[in-house]
């Protein structure tokens, strides 16, 4: 389980991306000092903001949360965002980051809500793209790739191009996502490093996804690179480097992720790999404060971490009947290959064999190209006593990726 | 939160990237007043001063492009028809995308403000040189030919009321806060016009709130935005009231520019005989691929060079950049191509000739009329509306018999001093002015638009005379390009502000030795 250090770039030894190659430069917190000044900015001017200062604030808001993925950031562009829509009525750009911020949440019905509350939004080119965002989480594949096909036709933009290119990843045609996510990056200028980094991280993911971890460290340094001080650029090498066995480089990143953004599942992937290092003692603080930050999040009534819960009762604490429970309530809410493949697990788990059957077929049958869906399968259909189709299954999850037991962070 | 897939995230449709270091303004080219050294052709292109007057983006890269030729003979049409005009269009086109290879100067500032000038496939092998920025340089090429170059800030040499502009095309954006996600509420779907409109109270001119437009903008009304009178506005003197001020919006601003007097000769063998210089200018800003040295190649051209087939036209250093914007005729972009990015092709804007017919069609119903409002004399064909229309074409065909004047009559001139030598130099006509976009300059001629672009043309006005009928007479003499700068026909129109639309001079005097522009502010 050791992977030689020195054998891999210096940029992806474990060591935080705002270590960068570029001493004294950090892209990140460049662009996160620029937004808080317009925020700042904006809150010190003693004159009600017209709509358009109005929409910048609330941009820089929906902006910085995402930058940083901090739940309180998350929570301040909500609260403004609601009560902009209230004090100012339902203007379309206020409402497309509504929109855009539910569907970041997998409040799916919201985002179509907030879609429909300004006349003409929902039919526009930006609303399009967005309600093709939501086909694709609530399952209509084909809603969704003639939506995003229409928007990369209509105007070709790196974010359209990128959308098309993880749909037909998914659906297994890798060459045309690979050259969709080089349209997409034709489309990048210097002035837009976050984005580049973005789209190289989803050209590795896809290679990852794969088992070319060789391809992928190629990308995952041309991310950290280009923008630098990133760490969502971290969480993917610390990915790559425990997919690798190199679980104790991949701690020391994500320990330094963890004090920066609120990821809960990556203080869980912390506790996995203890448990994977034989260090249950060490292991087990980290498990327990990702599961309390996730109850805490479903508390306080958000959504976007039932998934998150369902594999975590049923692969860290042995309690598939809880799994099933979140499994449920998530496929209510994005009813996905995903979410499906998800629930039909924990129901595998729970040895509810038959019902798991019926919902991996539900998932397999979105036509998703996964290994991870078709190991999945195949173990549930060797349960059920489909031997011969199980393990043609369990053999397509090995063509799709033949590393597709190694570790990996569930995003 | 979970990044499932999500470009918003990163990037949504407010992104405040800043490109406007990108954002070109205007293209002068016109022929050297100074005879010493020989004969030379002076271009500006200037652009927004981003971050800084004087200062410059090293992410971008400013390019120009000349190529010397005869001067065009113009068709013997005897009557002119659209086929007429669409084989012209194909044949410029051919010309322009098969056997032109255009020389071409380059010219990006690297971080530490040095400018490096490039020179390529001039009459002297490919040359290149170093220039510090806000100082004119002589070069004294190998061959010995003396070339002058700025790279620096200078005055805003463009004098125009631009909101009377964008008040003429019901713009919203100039007066209200329109949301990104609706594009199309920009140019609303109201009458062109010269003349206020009765009852359009989202551009009329307001008293209470006289800034509108000028610095000042409101939020959208809800509600249709669209205009549903029938008349134009009076008051009660019977005056009509002007969508222009003649103010001056450019008034105390700056530009970067690039700023060239070169020798023809440099340019052409055969310079007594390739009298036309045609010009234009791009901006390109470096793709993320290239911004980071150590990032391999970019992937694209070298993984997948199918990808984009057109990119093996463009030579290594211009790959690694993207086109951004173009200019060559002042209001080509602007009035003409509806500001749309995609649109910004520059000279290779052949594919745009039918919709150059319609939009001139679609201009046409809204500033006829007032033309003819005025007791001027229009050269489109409205039908005597008494009043401004808008009318949108889906065929050229359709919208083509209501603008072959406005297309085809000659522009005349106010008088004979654009023709310097007195040589027999037909007048330009609309049709070859705008296709391709280029700045045509006439090496025989003063340069003043339209046969080149002199700084202290004032284009905005003269674009609008396009509209008029250049066989008509005011005060005995035939309506010309300078005509609506002209007080006296303010003064007996029935219409207030008595002014002219356009300011008639720069705010800062022209320097009468390079650079030409004025210092900047």
């Amino acid at each position: 389980m050791s992977t030689n250090l020195a054998s891999i770039t210096p940029k992806l030894t474990g060591r935080p991306a705002t270590d960068s190659a570029s001493p004294g430069v950090n892209d990140f917190a460049d662009e996160l000092g620029r937004i808080e000044e317009v925020i700042s900015s904006l809150e010190a001017e003693t004159r009600p903001l017209n709509i358009e200062k109005t929409t910048r604030f609330l941009q820089g808001l929906f902006r910085r949360a995402s930058l940083t993925n901090r739940e309180v950031d998350f929570k301040n562009a909500e609260r403004a965002i609601e009560s902009a829509i209230r004090k100012i009525g339902p203007c379309p750009d206020i409402c497309f980051l509504k929109a855009s911020l539910d569907l970041k949440l997998h409040r799916l019905g919201q985002a179509k809500a907030a879609l429909q509350l300004a006349p003409g939004l929902a039919g526009s080119a930006s609303g399009e793209v967005l309600q093709a965002d939501i086909d694709f989480q609530e399952g209509r594949y084909t809603a969704a790739r003639v939506r995003l096909e229409y928007a990369v036709e209509e105007n070709r933009s790196w974010d359209s191009l990128a959308r098309l290119a993880y749909f037909h990843w998914k659906m297994g045609d890798e060459a045309l996502a690979e050259q969709l996510y080089l349209e997409s990056e034709d489309e990048i200028t210097a002035k837009e490093p976050r984005a580049f980094a973005w789209v190289e991280l989803q050209r590795g993911l896809l290679d990852f996804s794969r088992g070319r971890y060789q391809e992928t460290r190629v990308h995952y340094n041309r991310a950290a690179l280009s923008y630098t001080g990133y760490w969502l650029v971290d969480e993917h090498v610390a990915e790559l480097l425990a997919a690798e066995g190199n679980y104790q480089a991949a701690i020391v990143l994500l320990q330094s992720i963890v004090d920066r953004a609120t990821k809960p599942e990556l203080k869980q992937a912390i506790g996995e790999l203890y448990l994977l290092m034989g260090q249950p003692e060490r292991a087990e603080p980290w498990l327990e404060s990702a599961l309390q930050d996730y109850l805490e999040s479903v508390e306080c009534g958000d959504v976007h971490y039932c998934h998150h819960l369902t594999d975590f009762y049923c692969c860290v604490r042995d309690d598939p009947k809880t799994g099933v429970d979140w499994a449920q309530r998530d496929v209510g809410l994005r009813p996905n290959f995903s979410s499906q493949a998800g629930l039909a697990w924990a129901l595998y788990r729970d040895k509810r064999i038959d019902e798991a059957v019926d919902l991996i077929d539900l998932a397999l049958a979105s036509g998703m190209q996964d290994a991870r869906l078709y190991y999945q399968a195949g173990t549930i259909f060797l349960a059920a006593g489909r031997a011969a189709e199980g393990e043609k299954l369990i053999e397509r999850a090995a063509q799709l990726n033949p590393r597709y037991e190694d570790f990996h962070i569930h995003h | 939160m979970a990044d499932h897939n999500d470009p918003n995230a990163v990037n949504s449709i407010f992104s405040d990237v800043d490109v406007s270091a990108a954002d070109l303004y205007d293209l002068f080219g016109f022929p050297s007043d100074h005879p010493e050294g020989g004969e030379k052709v002076v271009i500006a292109l200037t652009f927004a001063s981003v971050p800084k007057t004087g200062e410059f983006d090293s992410d971008m890269l400013y390019r120009i492009q000349l190529h010397a030729g005869p001067r065009v003979v113009q068709p013997a049409w005897n009557d002119f028809s659209l086929d007429d005009l669409t084989k012209y269009f194909e044949a410029v086109k051919d010309k322009y995308l098969g056997e032109l290879n255009p020389s071409e100067i380059r010219v990006s500032v690297d971080q530490t403000q040095k400018a490096k000038v490039e020179f390529k496939r001039f009459r002297e092998a490919d040359f290149s040189f170093t220039v510090a920025t806000n100082e004119p340089v002589s070069v004294t090429t190998s061959g010995g030919r003396r070339l002058q170059v700025f790279v620096g800030g200078r005055d805003d040499a463009f004098f125009n009321d631009l909101p009377g502009f964008f008040r003429s095309i019901n713009y919203a954006p100039q007066f209200y806060h329109v949301p990104h996600t609706m594009p199309e509420v920009r140019e609303l779907k109201i009458p062109k016009t010269l003349l206020e409109l009765e009852g359009n109270d989202l551009f009329n001119y307001d008293p209470k709130n006289p800034l509108l437009g000028r610095g000042v903008k409101k939020d959208l009304p809800s509600g249709p935005l669209v205009w549903t009178g029938n008349r134009f506005a009076k008051d009660a003197d019977g005056n009509y009231r002007f969508v222009y001020s003649g103010q001056d919006a450019q008034a105390g601003r700056n530009v970067n520019a690039v700023i060239l007097e070169i020798p023809i000769d440099l340019l052409t063998e055969d310079a007594a005989g390739n009298r036309i210089v045609n010009v234009w200018g791009e901006s390109w800003v470096l793709k993320a691929a290239h911004k980071v040295e150590a990032i391999p190649d970019h992937p694209l051209w070298t993984e997948k060079p199918w990808v984009v087939p057109d990119v093996f036209e463009l030579d290594d250093e211009l790959q690694k950049y993207k086109l951004v914007d173009t200019t060559g005729q002042p209001f080509a972009d602007a009035a003409l191509n509806e500001r749309e990015d995609s649109r910004q092709v520059g000279a290779n804007n052949f594919w745009l000739a039918p919709h150059f017919v319609k939009r001139l069609a679609h201009l046409g119903w809204g500033f006829g009329p007032s033309i003819t409002a005025l007791g001027l004399a229009t050269s489109f064909d409205h039908d005597n509306s008494p009043v401004s229309v808008h009318k949108t074409y889906d065929s050229a065909l359709e919208a083509f018999p209501r603008v072959k004047k406005t297309l085809f009559q000659q522009l005349n001139m106010p008088d004979d001093t654009w023709n310097k030598k007195g040589l027999d130099i037909p007048l330009r006509r609309p049709f070859e002015i705008f296709v391709p976009n280029v700045c045509a300059i006439d090496m025989d001629t003063t340069g003043t638009w339209p046969f080149g672009r002199r700084l202290e043309d004032q284009v905005a006005t003269r674009f609008l005379s396009m509209f008029l009928d250049m066989s008509a007479e005011f005060k005995g003499r035939k309506y010309h390009v300078e005509i609506l700068g002209d007080q006296s026909l303010w003064d007996q129109a029935p219409i207030v502000p008595k002014t002219p639309p356009n300011p008639l001079k720069n705010d800062k005097e022209f320097l009468n030795q390079f650079p030409y522009l004025a210092d900047p502010w």
